[in-house]
């Protein structure tokens, strides 16, 4: 099944998305690492946010081959950010004592995008931070890349 | 509803007034992660003793004790619920073996955050398994009566795990993150034992349902 699947890996603004699903198996995971580490040398972002939603669990070792993701994009300037993990997830990790060294996290996709960097704007109240806004609304809502 | 479900709430009503009964019925269902219309009797076994221990707030000794009764009446002859063993070999084992303990749990109707405990267990020490040992056995075995839980048995024929002590005490540092497994399996476990040797390694995990 792993010859199959492929993660997809997104490129959002300055950082790229990587939503991981099901299970990872040493081969998926090592595939990945690979492909991840080569977008982000190829694409020059600054952020890698892994989204696990879609991930029954997480142990030891898929814990381990996070932070070595992490640790080698540390490594070439990008940052890393994890969101979207269960409550049992994270109340097992916790109870066991492990850790992901080199990762931010965060609750939602949403709120990793704040994090990142990428917010909304919206109408006349915030001027300052639009760069420039179609006048034809003044409730219109623009999403934008907004480096803090 | 299901059937058993009106039977249920028949039963605690013939104890205690009818708003307290649904409330302790559904309080217990929801954290059994139970749905009313499907209650069936592996269901009714899985939440018997929440209900038991509910009741006893709201009813004096003797009552308390002729509810257990007519619980287990009407739950009827405790179904036996079936260990597996699971072989485990190579990393395609892994995720069967994965796939299977979700089932079973599942099918046993436990709660969320149990079922996570024992697949990342199973997870844990099947792994282990494949990276280290030629091969082995990972067994789930419900161990039911008043305090239900499930005993995750993982046995190998490696060459035995070195530095354990340090690992168990959680001492051992390693690059890899070898050991963090077992000590990490350790403290999710409720009882949690290891033999190991030259000529392989059982570990055994206890974990409350």
């Amino acid at each position: 099944m792993s010859d199959q699947t492929r993660i997809p890996i997104i490129k959002i603004w300055h950082l790229l998305l990587v939503p991981l699903q099901g299970q990872i198996d040493d081969e998926l995971a090592e595939r990945l690492r690979e492909d991840i580490l080569s977008k982000v040398q190829s694409t020059e972002v600054s952020a890698l946010l892994l989204d696990v939603t879609g991930l029954w669990l997480m142990d030891s070792h898929f814990c381990a081959a996070l932070s070595q993701i992490a640790a080698a994009a540390r490594l070439m300037g990008c940052e890393t950010v994890i969101c979207g993990m269960a409550p049992e997830i994270a109340l097992t990790l916790q109870t066991m004592g492990l850790e992901l060294t080199n990762v931010g996290t965060a609750l939602s996709l949403e709120q990793a995008f704040s994090e990142l960097g990428i917010g909304t704007v919206t109408g006349p109240e915030s001027w300052e931070s639009a760069s420039d806004l179609d006048g034809s609304d003044p409730g219109q809502i623009q999403y934008e890349a907004v480096r803090r | 509803m299901s059937e058993l479900h009106s039977a249920l709430n028949a039963l605690l009503t013939r104890f205690i007034s009818p708003i307290i009964a649904q409330g302790i019925l559904k309080r217990a269902l929801r954290e059994q992660n139970l749905d009313p219309l499907t209650l069936d009797r592996i269901g009714l076994q899985a939440v018997s003793p929440r209900l038991e221990t509910a009741v006893r707030l709201f009813m004096d000794p003797e009552s308390a004790e002729a509810f257990r009764a007519a619980l287990l009446d009407l739950a009827g002859a405790p179904i036996p619920l079936e260990s597996k063993k699971l072989s485990i070999k190579t990393e395609r084992d892994l995720t069967d073996a994965l796939s299977e303990t979700r089932r079973l749990c599942q099918h046993w109707r436990m709660r969320a955050i149990s079922q996570q405990k024992v697949a990342t267990v199973v997870s844990e020490l099947a792994r282990n398994i494949v990276n280290y040992t030629p091969g082995g056995t990972v067994e789930l075995i419900p161990l039911q009566g008043h305090t239900p839980r499930v005993l995750v048995r993982a046995t190998d024929t490696g060459n035995g795990i070195p530095n354990l002590d340090q690992i168990l005490e959680g001492r051992y540092r390693s690059k890899t993150g070898l050991g963090k497994g077992l000590l990490g399996t350790k403290r999710l476990s409720d009882r949690f034992e290891v033999r190991s040797g030259r000529s392989g390694t059982v570990v055994e995990a206890e974990l409350k349902l």
